[in-house]
C-alpha cells in the first residue's frame, strides 16, 4: 500500500479580499465620521425616555455643570463662530486681532468671562481647560454676559441665513444632574429675553419601565 | 518581499514553461491591512454614533399683552382637571389635584434609583386620568389632565428632568413650568414629615 502523500500548502493566505474588505469599512467610517465635539466640561446629564434627537446644525449649546457655572457653545460652524467673536469685539472692545479670532473658531464650547477672553485665545490649545478660564459665563443681571452672547450669536446666525428665513435656532440646554433649579431657570429667562423660547434638554437614554 | 504562491495545482492551467524567470507581480498585502484596520480603529474610537438624545420643552411666549391672556387662560384651568407639583429641596415632592390642598400628598426621596416613588406618582397621575376619561356628563367631557409644575429654588435640576419625563411617561399633554406662588410654598413648607 503506497503512503498518502500530503501535499504541503503554503500558509500564506491572499490578503485581497481583507484589504478589499478593511479600505471599505474604512472608507465607511471616513465618511459618517462626526468628531467629538470639544466640550468645555463634560457633564452628567439627567435621563430620560424621550426619543427625540438633537439636530446637528442650528444649534447653540448652553452647558450649566454642577456647581451651576454656564458654559456657552456652537459646534460644527466656524465661520459662524468668527462672525460671532468679531461682533463681540466690535461691541464690547475687546481689542482682539484676527489671529484671536481665527482661534476662536476652533473652540467648541467655553466659560471663560469677556475679561479673560484675549488670554484664553492665545492660551495654548491644551492650556484653555486651566481653572482660570473655566469660571462660567456670569449670568447674573449685573453682568448678564450670556445673554450678549446669545444675542450676538442670534444676529450672526440670522444675517447667514438671510433675513427671509423661517428656520429658528434651537438651543439645547446641557445641565449636569445636580445643578440647582435657580440656574436653569435664570439661563431660561435669559434666552427668553432674546424671544427663544423653544428649548431642546440634553438627557441620557433610560429604560422605560 | 514574501511572494504569494496560492497556485498549488498549476493556476494557469498552461503548466510551467521554461524560460527567464519572470517576477511576480503579485505584492503582499498584509501591510496594507494591517494600516488600514489601524485606522479603522481609530475612526470608530473617534466618531459619535448616537447623537444627544433631547427633551423638547416649550416655555410660553413672554410678552406683555400675551401674559394677561394667559391669565385669562388660566382662570378658565378647571379645578377639576388641575393637578400642582412642587418640587422642594432634598428630593422631596408634593402634589394635590385641584385646590385640595388638605389632601397633599408627599413623596421623598424622589430619585431615579427609588422606582417606589415614581410608581407612587405615576399610579395618581394615571387614575385621574382614567377618572377624567370615564367622565360622562357631555360638559365635561374630553377633558384632559393639566399639570402645573412648580420648582422651588431648592429643587435640582434632575427632579425638573424628572417630572418632565414623568409627563412624557404617562402621556399628559398639557403641562407647564411655572414660578412657585408663596401660597404653594406655605403649603410646601407645612407638609406632613
Amino acid at each position: 500500500m503506497p503512503k498518502v502523500k500530503i501535499p504541503r500548502k503554503s500558509t500564506l493566505v491572499d490578503m485581497t479580499a481583507m484589504c478589499d474588505v478593511s479600505f471599505l469599512l474604512l472608507t465607511f467610517f471616513i465618511l459618517t465620521t462626526q468628531f467629538k465635539p470639544d466640550e468645555a466640561v463634560t457633564v452628567q446629564t439627567p435621563g430620560s425616555i424621550s426619543k427625540s434627537k438633537l439636530p446637528d446644525v442650528d444649534v447653540f449649546t448652553v452647558i450649566v455643570d454642577s456647581a451651576g457655572r454656564a458654559y456657552f457653545g456652537i459646534y460644527n460652524h466656524e465661520v459662524l463662530k468668527k462672525t460671532v467673536m468679531s461682533a463681540m469685539n466690535d461691541a464690547y472692545d475687546m481689542n482682539l486681532t484676527p489671529e484671536e479670532i481665527n482661534a476662536f473658531g476652533k473652540i467648541g464650547s467655553f466659560g471663560a468671562p469677556l475679561s479673560q477672553f484675549k488670554n484664553l485665545l492665545n492660551a495654548e490649545p491644551t492650556d484653555r481647560k486651566d481653572p482660570k478660564f473655566m469660571t462660567g459665563i456670569p449670568i447674573d443681571t449685573a453682568s448678564n454676559e450670556l445673554g450678549k452672547w446669545v444675542t450676538n450669536s442670534l444676529d450672526a446666525w440670522y444675517i447667514m441665513q438671510g433675513v427671509e428665513t423661517k428656520k429658528v435656532p434651537s438651543v439645547a440646554i446641557k445641565g449636569h444632574k445636580n445643578a440647582g433649579y435657580p440656574v436653569i431657570k435664570r439661563i431660561i429667562a435669559i434666552l427668553q429675553e432674546e424671544n427663544l423660547n423653544k428649548f431642546k434638554f440634553v438627557t441620557e437614554l433610560k429604560a422605560k419601565n | 518581499m514574501a511572494e504569494l504562491d496560492t497556485s498549488g495545482k498549476g493556476g494557469h492551467g498552461k503548466g510551467k514553461k521554461k524560460g527567464p524567470k519572470k517576477s511576480s507581480t503579485r505584492i503582499d498585502l498584509t501591510p496594507m491591512v494591517d494600516l488600514a484596520f489601524l485606522l479603522v480603529t481609530f475612526f470608530m474610537l473617534t466618531t459619535t454614533f448616537s447623537k444627544p438624545q433631547v427633551m423638547d420643552i416649550v416655555m410660553p411666549v413672554k410678552d406683555k399683552e400675551k401674559q394677561e391672556e394667559e391669565q385669562i387662560n388660566q382662570t378658565e384651568l378647571r379645578q377639576s382637571e388641575a393637578m400642582t407639583i412642587i418640587i422642594g429641596g432634598k428630593d422631596t415632592l408634593i402634589y394635590y389635584f385641584g385646590l385640595d390642598t388638605a389632601k397633599t400628598q408627599v413623596i421623598g426621596e424622589f430619585k431615579p434609583s427609588n422606582k417606589a416613588a415614581y410608581e407612587t406618582i405615576r399610579k395618581s397621575i394615571t387614575d385621574k386620568q382614567l377618572e377624567l376619561e370615564a367622565d360622562d356628563d357631555p360638559k365635561t367631557k374630553k377633558i384632559n389632565l393639566f399639570v402645573v409644575i412648580k420648582p422651588t429654588d431648592n429643587s435640582s435640576y434632575q427632579n425638573l428632568v424628572d417630572v418632565l419625563d414623568m409627563m412624557n411617561f404617562t402621556e399628559v399633554k398639557k403641562y407647564a413650568i411655572v414660578d412657585v406662588a408663596e401660597s404653594d410654598l406655605s403649603i410646601y413648607n407645612n407638609r406632613k414629615k
